[in-house]
């Protein structure tokens, strides 16, 4: 009887290993022409060695699917199912295993019984590891109302992921509260800012991990600090302060304009609370303000306005709303001192035609990273917006031709090496905004962007807000959701404006440039 | 001699009720207010169980559930989520609903010692709950929270299954561990109605005959595990939680934080939960007395006065969610048979919206929109839902505002939730705009749910044939209301306003934008735009015939305004004689125009223009 049993058990698990195990089929006619279709698109892009798998779908409808990828070394891994979703620890030691190689990607299908290998997809594996974490902000593309919104922070090279702050935390179950604009100094977190408007609204800074809500605007600011720069060293936030409103298409299917009245550029002191004005030419709206990663220079985008119309600001700005065009500015800055100097243009897009935002210098500052479009400074709503770079040593201008796509290139940040960027995209469907990573060798030359991968394949088509604002970080937020909203439920800080630190360049010599 | 202070023996009931005849009269009792309850909610309610689920999606994904779970409660919101689908087929819907109402009613039988001479007490709370449910009125186009439909339903349930699970216990320390296990396990499944459970045990044991000693650990236990449950799971495992609302995860918190719900029902209902075990301190006796059986029969006639008093009821609600079934299918012909059989009722302006598209789809626009009744009829309830935040993102694509229509359509989503109606609509946008991945997107997640999968299948086919897409009716009709040159607007807040001021002030355009911009002239009685508009009109029409309106109004305003017209308008004679008639009754009566006077004007003249022009006042659209 016992022997019985014995026999019963060892089929059993006979069957179940067999079941389990999964092989390439040995017989199968190969289809050359063309690369099986799939989900998210990983066709010959770069990697960096400590990603996560790179799951995707296939998208061929087939009775069954199997998937092989493997490399010069390493053991390779074979996954069943139109879903491929890679073990995480099999995926890790074949990356370790094939650092600067490339991976060869085999799908085969079976139809009507029979089998069918399409054309191997490739990807290289980069010894350039990626910064581990990113955080952004969740949202819907929405026009004007919001709900629940969260700046989230996720471990890329896994796919763990939590939030760093959420606005259903605070105050009213659904409450009013927007929160936006997650900033680190140098890509660590110990001293990293977001703002909190409406309900319980203030700046959330913190500074060697203690966190403190300020009002940043005093005087006659504009607003409150809007667009962040931390600088790379010193306790200092460089802010535009911006009014901003938004108008609608009634038939572009760009549907949303996003206008500045007004700009200027303010430096905040986080130790002394302190608010000095760097730039506020009335004729220029200065905003998106970014370091060098000396901290000597300050880069911003500025566009030159002169009334010309007998109407309001307003309707004169979204009447000529194309005619909007800004340049990328740069002011020599002297951590000691605290003082600027004169405004230096770098890249005249108006000269072009063009409107450029968001400049971003590279980790060994020889580069200028930046977004360019038609018009305008709210770009993820430009299908014209791409990423465009400047080598700042030769001057020379390269429009990332690899990297963009037919639709809206925006936000974008560099990895800690300099190595990878993250950016974001509407090129999926022209309206929800992905995380895309593209990898820039050490000559210069981008590879293809890949979207940020997803334990589910299908994630992304199902998902209906947006990635707003990827921000690369080495290390997590050590605070928790808990300590945010206490510490935005908490004391105000008002911060006090200096006026002893005034903008040293004068009006007419601003009106010069132009 | 008689003893005139003898007083007359009091005439008493039989006292010969027997148990079968009680048992009868519970039976039939409670079957007939469930009878009542499906034909009221299936019948009376069907469209509004439609809309609901129209105003909500499920999705059977793994992330459609995790999105739940990230807080208290979610899985009751969950099946809740699940089981509203269900009013898709509202037969099914409200069949399903008042089973669970049925089930709730053997519970709470079960659950508290009614007694067979107190079963129909056992009503109250299905009676609540299903009043919960018929009070919803506009407001269910504002509400976050539209899972609260089942979410009373269910966490009543739940809370007495669980509650009826401790009475089953026997040992002491079993209940004591049956306390903190429950609490433990079900805060996270059904939030506060594990609390309540708690709370309902502990006032069992109050009122059964428990050791004083036992009594009085069991309260403190059950204190503490109300008190620190919640905290448990708000330091330890959520992330994200609100610590004010962590004792409350269950209710609707979305709709209660907006003011969104009925609330004497809701506040009844859990009254009634913690009243319902006073019955343990009543001794009950075994017989039938005409006083327990009048109580009992009292408690019935009550559940349904309750009901059928406070169940909302605005007639132009039950006119608009019928107009809003008719249009998710399309459906023309019966927006105008809805309209044709309530012709007596004074519209809200999304009904006259509604029925304008509908005269529009079938050609007649301008020959009847003013055959109608104008109105402006304000909600019964005091709910706020404006006519744009219900039906802006239908209205501006039948108008033709695609950009807006997705606007509203992002702007319900983003607000309130997923909506598979809004979806659709979005789909069909990108769609027109050649947004084919978008499109795509909007088809994937409808193909995912089990009824409007086949809409989306029947749908997405047109996305990759653009002939077949050109010849679908849809297009036909709405295309040529997109041919004009895009500009800004400010806003697009009220749906009316936008669509009219557009139509009024547009010049040019193809002939269905020209339909449109005279009726937008007609209706706010702007005699200039419309005679330029109808002098082109005459010009491009030919000898075709005009349409009445047109007709009426050019008569009426070329007789006020003495404009002399350059060439001669060709009048149907009965139009021109029914002028004259309204003319000479109007100028008879004279300043006295009262309401008697008015409503002869209206029984004659009032399917005309001229009765909209002097008479129809005051409109107010939002």
């Amino acid at each position: 009887m016992k022997i019985k049993y014995l026999i019963v058990v060892l089929i059993a698990g006979l069957f179940v290993f067999t079941s389990c195990s999964v092989s390439v089929p040995s017989d199968y006619e190969t289809v050359d022409c063309c690369l099986a279709a799939i989900y998210p698109d990983y066709q010959g892009i770069v990697i960096p060695v400590n990603i996560a798998p790179l799951n995707f779908k296939i998208k061929d409808e087939a009775e069954n699917y199997i998937t092989r990828i493997k490399g010069d070394a390493g053991e390779e891994i074979i996954v069943k199912g139109q879903k491929v979703r890679f073990d995480i620890n099999k995926w890790r030691k074949l990356l370790d295993a094939n650092q600067d190689k490339k991976l060869n990607v085999e799908i085969f299908l079976q139809k009507d019984g029979k089998w069918y290998k399409h054309r191997d997809m490739e990807m290289t594996v980069s010894s350039d590891a990626i910064d581990e974490y990113i955080s952004y902000r969740l949202i819907r593309p929405s026009y004007v109302t919001y709900d629940e919104l969260s700046i989230r922070q996720r471990n890329i090279t896994n796919f763990e992921e939590r939030d760093i702050y959420n606005n259903t935390a605070i105050g009213r179950y659904q409450s009013e509260q927007c929160i936006n604009c997650h900033a680190y100094q140098n890509y660590k977190t110990d001293n990293m800012q977001f703002h909190a408007r409406q309900f319980n609204g203030g700046t959330l800074i913190v500074s060697d991990g203690v966190p403190e809500k300020v009002n940043i605007k005093t005087g006659n600011l504009i607003s409150g600090g809007v667009y962040p720069a931390w600088h790379p060293t010193e306790k200092l936030i460089a802010y535009s302060v911006n009014s901003t409103s938004q108008r609608f298409h009634s038939k572009d299917l760009q549907k949303v304009e996003v206008m500045d009245s007004e700009s200027d550029l303010i430096l905040f002191d986080v130790l002394k609370n302190e608010v000095t004005i760097i730039q506020n030419d009335p004729n220029a709206f200065e905003t998106f303000p970014a370091w060098a990663p000396d901290g000597k220079t300050l880069y911003y985008a500025s566009a030159y306005y002169e009334p010309k119309l007998n109407v309001s600001k307003l309707e004169e700005i979204y009447t000529n709303y194309k005619e909007l065009k800004y340049d990328i500015f740069r002011m020599s800055f002297d951590p000691a001192t605290k003082e600027f100097g004169e405004p230096e243009i770098v890249f005249q897009a108006s000269a072009l035609n063009k409107s450029a935002t968001f400049p971003r210098i590279s980790p060994d500052g020889n580069y200028l990273l930046f977004s360019l479009g038609d018009y305008g400074n709210f770009h993820i709503w430009h299908t014209s917006a791409d990423l465009a770079l400047i080598d700042l040593r030769t001057g020379e201008l390269d429009m990332m031709e690899n990297v963009n796509s037919d639709n809206v290139e925006s936000y974008h940040t560099w990895s800690s090496n300099g190595r990878w960027i993250i950016f974001s995209s509407r090129r999926d469907d022209g309206s929800y905004t992905r995380p895309y990573i593209a990898y820039f060798d050490r000559e210069g030359n981008w590879s293809k962007p890949f979207i940020l991968p997803q334990k589910d394949p299908d994630f992304y088509k199902a998902f209906f807000k947006s990635f707003n604002i990827p921000e690369f970080m080495v290390e997590p937020v050590k605070l928790s959701v808990k300590d945010f909203a206490k510490t935005l439920q908490g004391e105000t800080i008002q911060a006090t404006l200096n006026g002893d630190h005034a903008p040293s360049a004068a009006k007419s010599d601003k009106s010069n440039i132009y | 001699m008689k003893e005139k202070n003898k007083k007359a023996p009091k005439k008493k009931l039989p006292r010969n009720i027997s148990p079968s005849t009680l048992k009868m009269i519970n039976i039939g009792g409670s079957s007939l207010f469930y009878i009542f309850s499906f034909c009221l909610l299936a019948l009376y309610r069907g469209d509004f169980l439609f809309r609901l689920q129209e105003l909500s999606i499920f999705l059977p994904t793994g992330s459609f559930f995790a999105e739940y779970m990230t807080k208290p409660a979610g899985f009751l919101f969950y099946i809740s989520s699940f089981l509203l689908q269900l009013f898709y087929y509202p037969v099914l819907g409200a069949f399903i609903f008042t089973m669970l109402l049925a089930l709730v009613q053997c519970l709470v039988y079960k659950s508290f010692p009614l007694g067979r001479n107190f079963l129909l007490v056992s009503l109250f709370p299905s009676a609540l709950i299903l009043l919960c449910v018929t009070q919803l009125d506009h407001v269910i186009y504002a509400m976050p929270d539209q899972e609260v439909v089942y979410t009373y339903l269910l966490g009543i349930l739940f809370t007495l299954s669980l509650f009826l699970l401790y009475r089953s216990i026997k040992p002491f320390w079993a209940k004591r561990f049956y306390i903190i296990l429950m609490a433990c396990l079900f805060y996270p499944l059904i939030g506060f109605y594990a609390l309540i459970t708690v709370l309902l045990t502990a006032l069992y044991e109050i009122l059964s005959f428990r050791k004083k000693e036992e009594l009085y650990v069991l309260l403190v236990l059950c204190l503490v595990t109300i008190l620190f449950i919640p905290r448990f799971y708000y330091h330890f495992v959520y992330d994200v939680l609100n610590v004010k609302c962590i004792y409350f995860y269950g209710l609707p918190l979305r709709n209660f934080e907006e003011m969104l719900f009925p609330r004497i029902p809701v506040i009844a209902l859990f009254v009634s939960l913690f009243l319902l075990p006073a019955f343990y301190k009543i001794k009950q006796s075994n017989e039938i007395t005409p006083k327990t059986l009048t109580l009992n029969i009292l408690a019935w006639v009550s559940c349904l006065l309750i009901v059928i008093a406070f169940t909302y009821r605005d007639k132009n609600f039950d006119i608009q969610l019928k107009m809003e079934r008719a249009l998710s299918k399309n459906d023309f012909e019966e927006i105008l048979k809805i309209a044709d059989k309530t012709k007596d009722v004074a519209p809200n302006r999304a009904i006259l919206q509604y029925r304008n598209i509908a005269l529009y789809r079938k050609g007649q626009l301008l020959d009847k929109m003013f055959t109608y009744l104008h109105g402006s009829a304000e909600h019964k309830s005091d709910s706020l839902a404006s006519v744009t935040a219900m039906s802006a993102h239908s209205i501006f694509y039948h108008y033709g505002k695609l950009n807006f229509s997705y606007r509203w359509g992002m702007e319900f989503i983003t607000k309130r939730g997923l909506s598979a109606e809004h979806l659709k609509y979005m789909a069909k946008v990108a769609m027109f705009n050649g947004e084919t991945a978008l499109a795509e997107k909007y088809f994937d997640i409808l193909k995912q749910t089990l009824f409007h999968r086949k809409w989306a299948e029947e749908n997405s086919v047109f996305l990759y044939d653009k002939n077949l897409f050109e010849q679908q009716e849809d297009y036909k009709k709405i295309y040529p209301l997109t041919v004009y040159n895009g500009e800004f607007w400010e806003n697009s807040d009220n749906v009316e306003s936008t669509n009219l001021t557009f139509y009024r002030d547009l010049s040019g355009g193809t002939r269905e934008m020209f339909e449109h911009s005279i009726a937008a002239a007609l209706t706010m009685k702007e005699i200039k735009p419309f005679m330029n508009k109808f002098q082109t009109f005459i010009k491009i029409n030919g000898d075709k015939p005009i349409p009445v309106h047109l007709q009426e109004a050019a008569m009426l305003f070329i007789d006020l305004e003495r404009i002399e017209v350059a060439n001669p308008i060709k009048y149907d004679q009965h139009v021109v004689n029914r002028y004259k008639d309204f003319h000479r009754m109007v100028s008879v009566m004279g300043a006295n125009m009262n309401e008697e006077n008015t409503k002869k004007v209206q029984s004659k003249f009032g399917n005309t223009y001229w009765y909209y022009y002097f008479f129809s006042n005051g409109m107010k659209t939002n």
